[in-house]
């Protein structure tokens, strides 16, 4: 009868047995995925912040390329309005004048001219390929945002790693904010008007 | 260069291009140039209007240069008219839609007066 009544005790130590030979065995996996984690942490938060970086200057980046097309697209439009008034002048003088070197001289100024013109064609060249850099830059943008967003959710969902992540992220703001003074110019651009207010305050 | 009294439809949404294009077909002699910026604007300024040739680009905003040229291409007064695509599309895929669609000249840029006037000379006969 007692023996009858061991029986489910027995089985029940065995597992009780098993469990903390498993635990024995699980302890150590444990241990490793923990130090995993928080090693892996520091890199999540600071990949978080650098990829919050970036994408903060990707707008600034693009303005700037846009910028710079808009510039060279101004200048283009000086050139011709300058070379279209030579042409009309050229053919004038070509015109008044009678027929020998003096005349052919002019005539192959007035051909010089129109190379001028022809040559600007890199500028709508020029700008058809930025723009397309404008595109991938926005592009890139975007996802580099919802990337940020993801990591962002990972940290929200526990409080341990929500600490971690925003000790890591203000140490790497920190540092980011020195590596990209000198790239991204933008916040500091400053007026002419301004600087003329600077050296006239001196 | 003598002067052509035909009239071309020319459409081109760069600023840049559409002054050395039109400075260029006038000194190619066409004096009778309807600029527009684009599909729709060619569209609009082009009803009602015979027109002797039409010098497109391709990509453009709104309506681009292909979808201008098949909607020419399905209206009866510009169905034959001859249409010459200046474009920065360069591979042979591009040139073979276009051909396609119905043009009959195709110049890649950038390009010289010379090509010009022998794409506009091989199209207007």
């Amino acid at each position: 009868m007692a023996k009858k009544k061991q029986g489910p005790v027995l089985k029940t130590l065995k597992e009780i047995e098993s469990l903390f030979e498993f635990g024995g065995e699980i302890v150590p996996f444990l241990e490793e995925l923990f130090a995993f984690l928080s090693d892996l942490m520091p890199i999540l938060a600071k990949a978080g912040q650098s990829l919050k970086n970036t994408t903060a200057s990707m707008p600034a980046a693009s303005d700037n390329i846009t910028s710079a097309d808009m510039m060279a697209e101004d200048a283009t439009h000086t050139i011709m309005d300058n070379v279209e008034h030579i042409t009309v002048e050229l053919d004038k003088l070509i015109a008044d004048q009678p027929d020998g070197d003096t005349k052919e001289a002019l005539r192959n100024l007035a051909g010089k001219v129109v190379e001028i013109s022809i040559v600007l064609q890199f500028q709508d060249i020029t700008s058809q390929h930025l723009r397309q850099a404008v595109q991938i830059v926005e592009a890139i943008q975007v996802r580099m945002e919802k990337l940020f967003i993801s990591l962002q959710s990972i940290g929200e969902k526990n409080e341990l790693v929500k600490n971690i992540v925003e000790s890591y992220a203000q140490e790497a703001k920190e540092e980011a904010a020195i590596d990209t003074t000198d790239t991204v110019r933008q916040d500091a651009a400053i007026s002419q008007t301004d600087i003329d207010a600077l050296f006239g305050a001196k | 260069m003598a002067k052509e009294s035909k009239t071309i439809l020319f459409v081109e949404d760069s600023p840049t291009m559409r002054r050395i294009i039109a400075n260029s077909l006038r000194q190619v002699g066409f004096e009778e140039i309807i600029e527009a910026e684009n599909g729709v604007d060619a569209l609009e300024k082009v009803e009602g209007r015979a027109i002797d040739l039409v010098v497109t680009d391709w990509n453009m905003p709104e309506m681009n240069g292909a979808e201008l040229v098949k909607t020419l291409r399905e209206m009866p007064p510009y169905a034959e008219v001859p249409i010459i695509m200046i474009t920065t599309r360069g591979m042979k895929d591009d040139v073979m839609t276009a051909m396609k669609l119905g043009v009959n000249g195709y110049i890649v840029k950038p390009f010289t007066p010379e090509v010009l006037q022998e794409k506009l000379k091989s199209v207007i006969r």
